[in-house]
């Protein structure tokens, strides 16, 4: 819910900056990525790893709005004869790239956003059950391009501090520009 | 441009409103958990089914490993406490573990605890106490001075069965010669003169007035020959504490520990005294036979019970402090070399002061200023509450620990210990931390 109304305000303030500014344009993007997750809790760090599928569009020269949706679990990472993965993880986030040559060209980019991860314990008696972690997204990635519309990627992700849980994670993937 | 830093700042500032939620009390206790090869979990009372409206129970829950060992007693504060009635609104459950009854039903109390649960069901009795008979466990023919008889109160309700309320009960003596002694969830009485002594246990149930239960118990056995120990104290140390235990030997030869049952009195208070202690509460005048020195001076203490008495001399010196050491897990740390830590994790350090004899070391963390020459690297706690969610403390902030922020960095941390010393006599010392 929290989530959602962060990212319609962000439309709408997006919206309100774009209409005064004849630099915006609608150049969307899908990605696929795998994230090498870093869950640490009680000074023990489980590394479940997902398949994550990005939405987005540069809408402000390099800058503009996305969603990553990471839904397929890959590996669930077991310690102490307990196991932990990331069962179902969405991002929206506001892309911040720097220009590049869509040829040849390396960018650099800051994400900012919300994220819910959805992460699934299994105790040793192997009982499941899953809790959504949600907070504020910090992304840093560089970008290199080719051809004009592919880009290999590798980014890095904070995504929950609170207590003694923090979840990270660092992604690499290919985004083609349609 | 402008757009551009506009659009950043409001991000920005939604980020910062947005906060972090999720249950992480929960992905901590089950890593901590897993870690101690905890497979099973049980919930325990502290009382007896049925308990009355408005009265409250305490539930423990008790961790196991896989080969039904006890593992550890959990904290009241980490389980996920529910209840649920048999009739709406039977009792409900605080997230300590604490349930307090408020009508009619059978409540079914689940603890989670790591994904492990189990859970126990009591009655709640809204039933109001018509009478209290109270008896004396094994009920002697012969009361003996200064020793121990077990109360018990049993409560008749206008439903159901008699309940046992001795602990719910307010314990009383009416004439003088005798005690009440409570120790944990026991209720004693122990006779010091020859004389009828009135028992009285007081309760009201819920909606009731007061109903209360009379005993009254004839002392008239005989008085145990006394044998304190130590029977000489040279040397008590201020601050310092000495227990002091009696035994009584009684004329048919049985012999028993009364170290709670008889007085305990100091001819000089300003010297040595009896503070009194904290597990057990007297309802008339008794000491538990602990000693704590006052200051520098001699005296002598004395036990008594009936018309039997021994004493004591006391000798109490006065312990001065000469150093501060930086402890971790019970062991001092070495400087150098220098003390690696890992970031962002909470360490506990203690303080401990070392006298100029050769006492224990005395705990006094929370009594020290702590303090660090790089705060951007180091969380230094200065809180001397203990940190806890009644408090809204987080760890770190309580005196003795730190929480590292800089990788690649060397903090220093500094502990003064000033308590009663002369200004330029503080106590420091110094630890020095590699954060990785």
């Amino acid at each position: 819910m929290k989530a959602s109304f962060v990212f319609w305000l962000f439309l709408c303030v997006a919206a309100m900056g774009f209409s005064k500014n004849k630099d915006w344009h609608f150049s969307p993007y899908v990605g696929f990525d795998s994230q090498y997750g870093f869950v640490k809790a009680d000074s023990e760090t489980f590394n479940p790893i997902n398949g994550r599928l990005r939405l987005g569009s540069y809408l402000y020269k390099t800058v503009g709005p996305e969603v990553v949706w990471g839904g397929i679990s890959l590996h669930d990472d077991e310690k102490n004869n307990m196991q932990l993965g990331i069962e179902e993880s969405l991002t929206v986030n506001i892309r911040w790239e720097s220009p590049a040559e869509k040829n040849r060209g390396l960018s650099a980019y800051f994400l900012t956003g919300y994220v819910t991860n959805s992460v699934e314990v299994v105790n040793p008696q192997g009982v499941s059950r899953q809790e959504n972690y949600t907070g504020a997204n910090l992304g840093i990635g560089f970008k290199q391009n080719y051809f004009g519309w592919l880009g290999i990627y590798g980014e890095y992700n904070y995504q929950y501090f609170k207590d003694d849980v923090r979840i990270s994670g660092i992604a690499f993937g290919m985004q083609f520009e349609l | 441009m402008q757009s551009t830093i506009y659009l950043g700042l409001v991000s920005l500032f939604l980020l910062i409103l947005s906060g972090c939620e999720g249950n992480s009390k929960f992905l901590t206790n089950t890593v901590e958990a897993a870690k101690k090869g905890i497979v099973e979990i049980r919930l325990e009372a502290n009382g007896t089914s049925p308990i009355e409206v408005g009265q409250t129970m305490t539930f423990t829950v008790k961790a196991y490993d896989e080969n039904g060992n006890f593992v550890e007693t959990v904290a009241s504060d980490k389980p996920e406490w529910s209840v649920s009635c048999s009739e709406s609104g039977c009792a409900w459950i605080n997230e300590k573990g604490v349930l307090t009854g408020t009508g009619n039903g059978e409540a079914t109390v689940t603890a989670d605890f790591a994904s492990f649960k189990a859970s126990t069901s009591i009655d709640v009795s809204d039933a109001k106490l018509v009478s209290i008979a109270i008896s004396l466990e094994g009920d002697p023919a012969v009361i003996d001075f200064c020793r121990s008889y077990e109360l018990k109160a049993m409560g008749t309700y206008t439903e159901g069965e008699p309940r046992d309320i001795t602990q719910l009960a307010t314990w009383g003596v009416q004439t003088a010669g005798g005690q009440i002694i409570k120790d944990g969830d026991k209720v004693y009485f122990s006779a010091n003169a020859s004389a009828d002594v009135t028992v009285q246990a007081t309760h009201a149930s819920y909606q009731s007035d007061d109903v209360t239960g009379n005993k009254v118990i004839p002392v008239d056995g005989s008085a145990p020959t006394l044998t304190v120990s130590p029977t000489v104290l040279t040397t008590l140390y201020t601050d310092q504490t000495q227990q002091f235990t009696a035994m009584g030997l009684w004329p048919d030869g049985t012999q028993a520990s009364i170290t709670n049952n008889i007085r305990w009195a100091s001819n000089n208070t300003n010297v040595a005294n009896f503070l009194g202690d904290t597990t057990s509460q007297l309802l008339s005048q008794r000491a538990d036979g602990l000693l704590t020195g006052v200051a520098q001076g001699t005296g002598s203490i004395t036990a008594s019970c009936h018309d039997q008495s021994e004493t004591v001399a006391v000798s109490v010196q006065t312990l001065t402090p000469v150093a501060i050491k930086i402890y971790r897990d019970n062991v001092e740390v070495e400087n150098p070399p220098l003390y690696q830590v890992s970031n962002g994790n909470t360490i506990s350090f203690k303080a401990m002061l070392v006298y100029n004899a050769d006492v224990p070391y005395k705990d006094v963390t929370l009594d020290c200023e702590w303090s660090t020459d790089n705060p951007q690297a180091l969380d230094v706690g200065n809180s001397a509450t203990d940190s806890s969610s009644d408090s809204g403390l987080q760890d770190w902030q309580r005196r003795g620990n730190v929480r590292p922020q800089q990788v690649n960095t060397t903090p220093w941390l500094y502990v003064r210990y000033a308590k009663n010393l002369a200004e330029g006599d503080a106590l420091t010392d110094e630890l020095q931390l590699i954060v990785k």
